[in-house]
């Protein structure tokens, strides 16, 4: 494979995974905090009317993964630059 | 006659003397619903989490709840937070440390400046906090509610007789007052922990 299509497919990479990490965040709810392993829920319990809390066991992901996400489209686009065409070198007169 | 009356007079005293026992309350709860929870400012979010392993037995005399006793047992294994890798560090050797320091406890010596209205005690507890292996005396702004007879219909049976005892408290600690990284990540965890007690003891009547 050629250094120019090589260069070309990890940009598009660095793209897919910056627009990848930011869409999955949002569909996942934008949490603006840490990741949630367990999501805690809100109960109450009526006879005594104390609020307490349960957890389900699922996942949200919050702006770590997203600044994962970022940080790897970052390394992506950096790398590409690494396979960029031989630049000509300048006429002499 | 008089023989009458001296046995009316003692069944009337032994029933008044039954009637104002002090009554044991275990908070092991049956619905498993007593937690406390427990909050503190950090970086990005205030990090926010339960404890649901709540033992511990209080003698409640409803006629004079001034003289309350008992003591809450917390097991430490038992604190959550939402975050796996954070719930890792908190039961960790750096921090609680949980398989050294099994228990966080709170025994009650005194309740001081009670007052009752509707079955609901307001009161200042005093009580012997520990964590991490450090004890020391702590206030904390209580309310009490007695419920009677309200046991059976918490757990959908109303023929068992029992009553409901149910502690309402918030107080702050300073995580480095009880060795908890004291100086330490202090600009990244905030030193003050707010915790907020809301817990039911049953005492069911056989």
């Amino acid at each position: 494979m050629s250094k120019p299509a090589f260069r070309s497919i990890l940009a598009a990479g660095a793209l897919l995974t910056l627009l990848g990490s930011i869409g999955y965040w949002l569909a996942m709810g934008a949490h603006r905090g840490w990741s949630q392993h367990r999501v805690p829920v809100s109960q109450t319990d009526e006879v005594t009317g104390i609020a307490f809390t349960t957890y389900e066991n699922r996942f949200v992901p919050g702006i770590d993964v997203l600044g994962a996400g970022v940080a790897l489209a970052a390394f992506f686009f950096a790398l590409s630059f690494i396979f960029r065409s031989p630049q000509p070198l300048p006429s002499t007169p | 006659m008089k023989t009458s009356l001296l046995i009316c007079a003692t069944s009337l005293g032994l029933a008044a003397s039954l009637a104002a026992a002090p009554i044991s309350f275990d908070f092991k709860d049956p619905k498993g619903v007593n937690a406390i929870q427990f909050s503190l400012d950090s970086v990005l979010e205030p990090i926010a989490g339960t404890a649901s392993g709540i033992t511990g037995k209080v003698s409640f005399d409803p006629a004079n709840p001034g003289a309350t006793t008992g003591k809450i047992n917390v097991a430490t294994k038992s604190l959550v937070v939402p975050n796996s890798m954070m719930n890792g560090h908190l039961l960790g050797e750096g921090w609680l440390n949980a398989p050294a320091n099994p228990e966080i406890t709170f025994e009650l010596t005194t309740l001081a400046g009670a007052k009752t209205a509707n079955n609901v005690t307001s009161a200042i507890a005093t009580g012997k906090f520990t964590l991490k292996g450090v004890t020391k005396e702590i206030k904390v702004p209580v309310t009490i509610t007695y419920l009677p007879d309200a046991f059976g219909k918490r757990i959908n049976k109303p023929e068992i007789k029992g009553d409901l005892l149910v502690l309402r408290g918030e107080f702050t600690i300073t995580r480095g007052d009880y060795g908890i990284q004291p100086g330490q990540n202090e600009d990244k965890v905030n030193t003050e922990i707010k915790l907020s007690l809301a817990v039911v003891g049953s005492a069911p009547k056989a």
